[in-house]
C-alpha cells in the first residue's frame, strides 16, 4: 500500500477529469458530479489510446473516439466497442486537500 | 509528487537555426554541412508529430523518443579515458561531446579505407541523406539537423577487410545524437558492427546510420543494443543497395527502457539482396519497437527477414514490418517472419506485418506468430529430469536458434555474456 | 420547419408545416443534403416512435461532429460530398430507366449468368418492383410456426419494439465511427430477425430479400438475434451486378449469437462501379456460440468493410471467409476483425483477393487478444492473386496479444498466376484462357464451396466473365 499524491482537489472541476503522469503510469482522475473521486488507467481497452478527452456521464466515462463506456468505480466496460475492463486505483482525499491514489493496489 | 500532464496537445521541441549553429560550431563546419542541416531543419518544422493512426507509431508514444535536453555542441575534445580495447579489428568510439576515437586502424588504413569525422568530409556530407533521406520521418529530420557526433567510413572498390569494423556509440550524455555514413565501394566486402552501449535513466539516444552498398559489394552488419536500464533511444539504420549488392544485417536488442529501431534496405539495383535477422529479449517493463522495411525497386531482387522476440515480465515487443514491391521489381522475392515467444502473463506483443505489392510477377509471403512455450515439449524435458528453469532456458534457446545462427560469430562473441545472462533471467521464476 | 420538396404533379402545399406525414403519399424523397429536417422527415415517413426519432437526431449530431477517417483510400473518401445526396428515397420511387438505355455488356452479363427476365429488369433499374411474394409465402408460413421473426427493419421496429430496444445499437453504437453514425441517422430498410431458443432455421433466409427494393437501399440496417442454441443462415445481396444511381452506401449489420447459438451471414456484393460501399458489420458471440461471416466483394468503386466478431463468452468461435475481386477502377479495402475477450475462444480468418487490370485489393485485419483470454487460438491466412502487371495488392494485418497462453498465427502470400501451372494445363490441351480461369477457380474454391448452390453457380459464371474481360 503506498499512497501517492496526484493533484489538488481544486485542480479538477466537478464532472470532469484530469490526467496525471504518476509512477510511470498515465492515470485519469475523475471527479463525479457528486464530488466522488475515482482513478482509472488512462487507456481505453478498445484501442489502447487515452481517455482524457472523454466525457463523464454520471459515473460512466465515455471514450471520445468510438463511444466506449466504462464504470469509473469498477473499471467495467459498459458499452461497445469496448468489452474488456480498465484498471482502477483506490483513491482518497487527504486532509490537506490532495487527491491521492494507491498505484500498488490497482484492480 | 506526480507531474501533471499539461495537455494532450503534444508539441515538438522548438528548434531554431541558432540551436544548430551552436551544435555544429561555426569554425570547423563546411558550407555544405550547414546546408544539409538547415534542409533537415526545414523538414522537421514541416513534419507533424506522428499520431497513432500511422501504424509505425501505434504502440509507441513519439514524445517518449524526443530528446528532452539540449544537445551538446560538437567539440574536438579527446575521449577522457581509454575504453575497453579490442584484440581484433578496428574500433571507433563515438561519444557525443568528444571527437571520435579510432583504434587499431592500421590494417584498414593499409587497404585504403578512410574514416573521418563526418563534418570534415565533403564526400561524407554529400552522401548524407542518400540511404535515410532528410525527410524520412520526424525523428530522422531532427537527427539530420542536430547530430553532434558523426563519422564517414569509405571503403574503396574491391577492398576486402576480414576483421570487423566496430563502431561503438556510447550514451554518455543526456542527449546523444549520432550520424554515421558509410560507403562500400563496388565489389568490396566488409564486416560492420555497431554497438549501442552505456546510458542510464536520464539518457536519450537519437541515431541514424546510412550505408550505401555499391554494385557487387557485400556487407555483413550488426546492430547490437545493450544499453543500461532506463535509457531511451530511437535508431534508424538503412542500406541502399546497388546492382547485385548483398546486405546482411543482424539486430540484437537487450537493454534500455524504450527502444525504437527503424531498420531495412532499399533494393535499388537489379539482383540486390538483403537479409535481416533480429533477436530481442525483453523483461520487466521494457518496451521494444521494431520497424523493418524492404523496399524493392529493382527486378530480380530478394529479401528475407527473420525476427524473433522473447518476452517476460510486463514487457512489450512491437513489430511493424513492411515489404514493398514497386512497379519495376518483377521477378523479385520477399519473405518475412516474426515470431514472439510469450513467457509471462503480462507480456504484450503487437505485430503488423504489411505488404504493398504493385506488380504481379513477384513472390512474397509473411508469417507472424505469438505463442507460449510448448507445454508438451516442456513436459518432455522435465520428465527427463531436467529442472524447469533449465528446460525453459533450452526451449527459449531453441526458439531463438535459427535466428541466432545467422548472426556472425564476431557479433555473438561481443554480446555472448549479456545474452547468456539474459537467457538465465528469462528462464528464472521472475515474471513467469 | 420541415419541408419535403414535391416532385412532379403534387400539391405545392403538401407539407406546409411540421405535422402529419402521409406514408401513402405518392412521393417520398427528401431533398438533397443532410440536416435535422431530413432526419425528421425520414422518421415521420416511417411513423416511428419517439425513441427511434431521438436516436436518429442524436446520431446526426454525432455524425456531424466526427472527423473523416485518416486512413484508407483518402482520394475517394475526401471527395465525398455529403450535401449532394438524397438520403431517403422510398422504395417504390426508385428511378426508372428504359431497357434501351441499359448498356449491352450489362444485358450480356445477365444472359450469361442466367438471370430470369423479370429479375433482369429490376436489377437494371428498368422496373421498380420485383414481386417475390409468391416465392416467399411458403417460407414465411413455416417460419411463423417456429416462432421465427423475419421482417424488414422498419416493420421490426414497429412491431417488436421490446426486442429491438434491447439489442439495437448495442453491438455498433452510434458513436462507433462516422459512417455508423450516418447510418444511425438515416437508416432505412434492412432485415430484422429473431430466432427463438433451440430453433433451427433450416432454409437460408434470403429468397425474399435477394432482390427486393427494400434491401437494395443505401443505408440498410440489419439486426439478427439468435437466441440460445438456435441456428440461422442469412444471405444478403446477389452476384448479378446491381445498377443504382445512389453513390454512397453505408450499411450497419449487428449480429448477436447468444449462448450456444450459430449464425452464418453470407454476403455477395456486386454494386455498380459508381458506388462507395462503406459498411460496419459486427457480431457478438457468447459462450459456445459460433458466428461465420462469408463475405464476397465483387463490385463498387470502393468497398470498406471489415466483418468483426467479438468473442465474449468461453469457447466462442468466429470465422470470416472472404473474397474480394478488384478490376479496373476498383478498390476493395476489406478484411476482418476478431476480438478475443474470453478464455478458450477460437477464430479463423481466410481472405482471398484477386486484382486484375488496374484493380487494387487491400486486406486490413485485426486480431486482438485481451488479458485473461487464456488458451485462445487464432489463425489468419491472406492470399492475394495478382493477374496483371498493373494490379495492386496490400496487406495490413494487426495482431495485438496480451498474455502467455495464447496461440496466434498469421500468414500472407502474394503471387501471380503461376507459369508452371499454366504451362502444365496448356500441355494438357487446355487453352490459355481456360487454364487461367481454372487456376482462379481453384484459388477461390474454399469460398465458393460455402455458398448455396445457385450462388456458387452464378459466382463461377461471373468470375468467368470477369476473366474474359467482357463485363463492364
Amino acid at each position: 500500500m503506498s499512497w501517492l499524491r496526484a493533484c489538488r482537489v481544486e485542480e479538477i472541476a466537478t464532472g470532469s477529469t484530469r490526467t496525471v503522469h504518476i509512477g510511470g503510469e498515465m492515470v485519469l482522475i475523475c471527479r463525479l458530479s457528486n464530488d466522488e473521486m475515482h482513478a482509472v488507467e488512462d487507456r481505453c481497452s478498445h484501442d489502447g489510446a487515452g481517455l482524457a478527452d472523454g466525457a463523464l456521464h454520471g459515473a460512466e466515462l465515455e471514450c471520445p473516439r468510438h463511444g466506449a463506456r466504462f464504470d469509473v468505480a469498477t473499471g467495467t466496460a459498459l458499452r461497445m466497442p469496448a468489452v474488456a475492463p480498465i484498471d482502477t486505483y483506490p483513491t482518497r482525499i487527504s486532509d490537506d486537500g490532495w487527491v491521492e491514489i494507491d498505484l500498488e493496489e490497482a484492480k | 509528487m506526480a507531474e501533471i500532464a499539461l495537455s494532450h496537445e503534444s508539441k515538438k521541441p522548438e528548434l531554431t537555426r541558432d540551436h544548430i549553429l551552436t551544435i555544429a560550431g561555426t569554425e570547423t563546419n563546411t558550407h555544405k554541412e550547414m546546408e544539409r542541416r538547415l534542409q533537415a531543419l526545414g523538414h522537421y518544422m514541416d513534419l507533424p508529430l506522428p499520431d497513432r493512426v500511422t501504424h509505425l507509431w501505434r504502440y509507441s508514444d513519439p514524445n517518449r523518443f524526443l530528446p528532452v535536453s539540449d544537445i551538446v555542441p560538437r567539440s574536438a575534445d579527446e575521449l577522457p579515458e581509454l575504453l575497453e580495447s579490442r584484440a581484433e579489428g578496428v574500433s571507433v568510439y563515438l561519444v557525443p561531446g568528444c571527437s571520435p576515437r579510432v583504434e587499431n586502424w592500421l590494417s584498414a588504413d593499409l587497404l585504403g579505407i578512410t574514416m573521418v569525422p563526418l563534418h570534415e568530409s565533403e564526400a561524407g556530407i554529400a552522401l548524407l541523406g542518400s540511404a535515410v533521406t532528410l525527410d524520412h520521418g520526424l525523428l530522422e529530420s531532427l537527427n539530420g539537423a542536430v547530430w553532434s557526433t558523426g563519422i564517414f567510413v569509405d571503403i574503396p572498390a574491391l577492398v576486402h577487410l576480414e576483421s570487423p569494423i566496430r563502431i561503438v556509440h556510447r550514451a554518455d550524455l543526456p542527449t546523444n545524437a549520432f550520424r554515421v555514413v558509410i560507403r562500400v565501394g563496388p565489389g568490396a566486402s566488409v564486416n560492420l558492427i555497431e554497438m549501442l552501449t552505456g546510458g542510464d535513466n536520464s539518457r536519450h539516444v537519437l541515431g541514424v546510420t546510412e550505408v550505401v552498398v555499391e554494385d557487387g559489394a557485400r556487407v555483413e552488419h550488426a546492430l547490437i543494443q545493450n544499453w543500461a536500464p532506463g535509457t531511451i533511444g530511437h535508431v534508424t539504420n538503412r542500406a541502399r543497395l546497388g546492382r547485385d549488392a548483398v546486405w546482411q544485417s543482424a539486430a540484437v536488442s537487450l537493454g534500455g527502457a524504450a527502444y525504437k529501431a527503424d531498420l531495412g534496405a532499399t533494393l535499388v539495383g537489379v539482383g540486390a539482396e538483403s537479409h535481416l535477422v533480429g533477436v530481442s529479449l525483453s523483461e520487466k517493463r521494457q518496451h521494444m519497437d521494431f520497424h523493418t522495411v524492404h523496399d524493392h525497386l529493382g527486378d530480380h531482387t530478394r529479401s528475407k527477414i527473420n525476427f524473433k522476440t522473447a518476452l517476460t515480465g510486463k514487457s512489450t515487443a512491437v513489430y511493424t514490418g513492411l515489404i514493398r514491391m514497386e512497379e519495376r521489381a518483377f521477378q523479385s522475392e520477399a519473405f518475412q517472419e516474426n515470431r514472439n515467444l510469450m513467457l509471462s502473463e503480462k507480456a504484450k506483443s503487437h505485430a503488423i506485418p504489411e505488404l504493398e505489392i504493385m506488380t504481379n510477377d513477384v513472390q512474397c509471403s509473411h508469417a507472424a506468430t505469438s505463442a507460449p512455450i510448448n507445454e508438451e515439449e516442456l513436459f518432455y524435458l522435465r520428465s527427463r529430469g531436467i529442472s524447469e528453469k533449465e528446460a525453459v532456458r533450452m526451449l527459449v534457446r531453441g526458439f531463438l536458434e535459427d535466428a541466432l545462427r545467422l548472426i556472425p560469430s564476431g557479433v555473438t562473441r561481443d554480446v555472448a555474456s549479456s545474452l547468456e545472462e539474459r537467457l538465465d533471467r528469462l528462464a528464472g521464476r521472475e515474471g513467469r | 420547419m420541415s419541408k419535403v420538396t414535391a416532385i412532379g404533379k403534387l400539391n405545392d402545399d403538401y407539407l406546409s408545416k411540421y405535422g402529419f406525414f402521409d406514408p401513402e403519399a405518392p412521393t417520398a424523397r427528401t431533398p438533397k443534403g443532410l440536416s435535422h429536417e431530413t432526419v425528421e422527415a425520414i422518421s415521420r415517413f416511417k411513423n416511428e416512435s419517439e425513441w427511434m426519432r431521438n436516436f436518429r437526431h442524436e446520431s446526426l449530431d454525432i455524425f456531424l461532429a466526427k472527423p473523416m477517417p485518416k486512413w484508407g483510400n483518402q482520394a475517394i473518401l475526401q471527395a465525398i460530398d455529403f450535401n449532394n445526396i438524397h438520403y431517403y428515397v422510398r422504395p417504390s420511387e426508385r428511378q426508372e430507366r428504359s431497357w434501351d438505355d441499359v448498356p449491352s455488356n450489362i444485358k450480356n452479363t445477365f444472359d450469361r449468368l442466367g438471370i430470369p427476365e423479370a429479375e433482369k429488369k429490376f436489377l437494371a433499374g428498368v422496373s421498380a418492383q420485383y414481386d417475390s411474394e409468391v416465392v416467399y409465402h411458403s417460407v414465411k408460413e413455416s417460419l411463423e410456426k417456429q416462432g421465427v421473426i423475419f421482417l424488414d427493419m422498419d416493420s421490426g421496429v414497429r412491431e417488436h419494439p421490446e426486442i429491438v430496444k434491447k439489442y439495437f445499437a448495442t453491438v455498433i453504437p452510434q458513436t462507433d465511427n462516422k459512417f455508423a453514425a450516418l447510418n444511425s441517422a438515416v437508416w432505412s430498410g434492412g432485415s430484422f430477425i429473431y430466432v427463438p431458443p433451440d430453433t433451427e432455421v433450416s432454409v437460408p433466409l434470403q429468397a425474399y430479400f435477394r432482390i427486393n427494393a427494400k434491401n437494395m437501399g443505401q443505408f440498410e440496417r440489419t439486426l439478427i438475434i439468435a437466441d440460445k442454441g438456435s441456428r440461422v443462415h442469412y444471405i444478403e445481396g446477389c452476384t448479378a451486378p446491381v445498377y443504382t444511381t445512389d453513390s454512397l452506401h453505408s450499411a450497419v449489420v449487428e449480429l448477436i449469437a447468444l449462448e450456444g447459438a450459430h449464425i452464418r451471414y453470407t454476403t455477395i456484393q456486386n454494386w455498380s462501379t459508381n458506388v462507395l460501399n462503406l459498411v460496419t458489420k459486427r457480431a457478438v458471440a457468447h459462450q459456445d456460440a459460433v458466428v461465420e461471416w462469408v463475405d464476397g466483394n465483387l463490385g463498387s468503386k470502393l468497398t470498406m468493410k471489415y466483418p468483426c466478431v467479438y468473442l465474449v463468452g468461453e469457447r466462442a468461435h468466429g470465422e470470416v471467409l472472404s473474397i474480394a475481386y478488384a478490376g479496373d477502377g476498383q478498390h476493395q479495402d476489406t478484411g476482418a476483425k476478431m476480438i478475443h475477450a474470453a478464455p478458450r475462444t477460437t477464430s479463423r480468418i481466410i481472405s482471398k483477393s484477386i486484382s486484375k487490370g488496374h484493380g487494387r485489393a487491400s486486406y486490413r485485419g485485426l486480431v486482438k487478444v485481451h488479458p485473461g483470454a487464456e488458451r485462445c487460438k487464432t489463425h489468419v491466412e491472406c492470399d492475394a492473386l495478382l493477374i496483371d502487371n498493373d494490379s495492386r495488392s496490400d496487406t495490413y494485418p494487426t495482431m495485438e496479444v496480451d498474455g502467455r497462453l495464447v496461440e496466434v498465427e498469421h500468414e500472407a502470400r502474394v503471387s501471380k498466376l503461376a507459369d508452371e501451372q499454366l504451362f502444365y494445363l496448356q500441355s494438357r490441351g487446355i487453352d490459355l484462357e481456360k487454364a487461367r480461369l481454372m487456376i482462379v477457380n481453384g484459388f477461390i474454391e474454399p469460398f465458393v464451396r460455402e455458398l448455396p448452390m445457385e450462388y456458387a453457380v452464378e459466382l463461377n459464371r461471373l468470375i468467368a466473365l470477369e476473366m474474359e474481360g467482357s463485363v463492364g
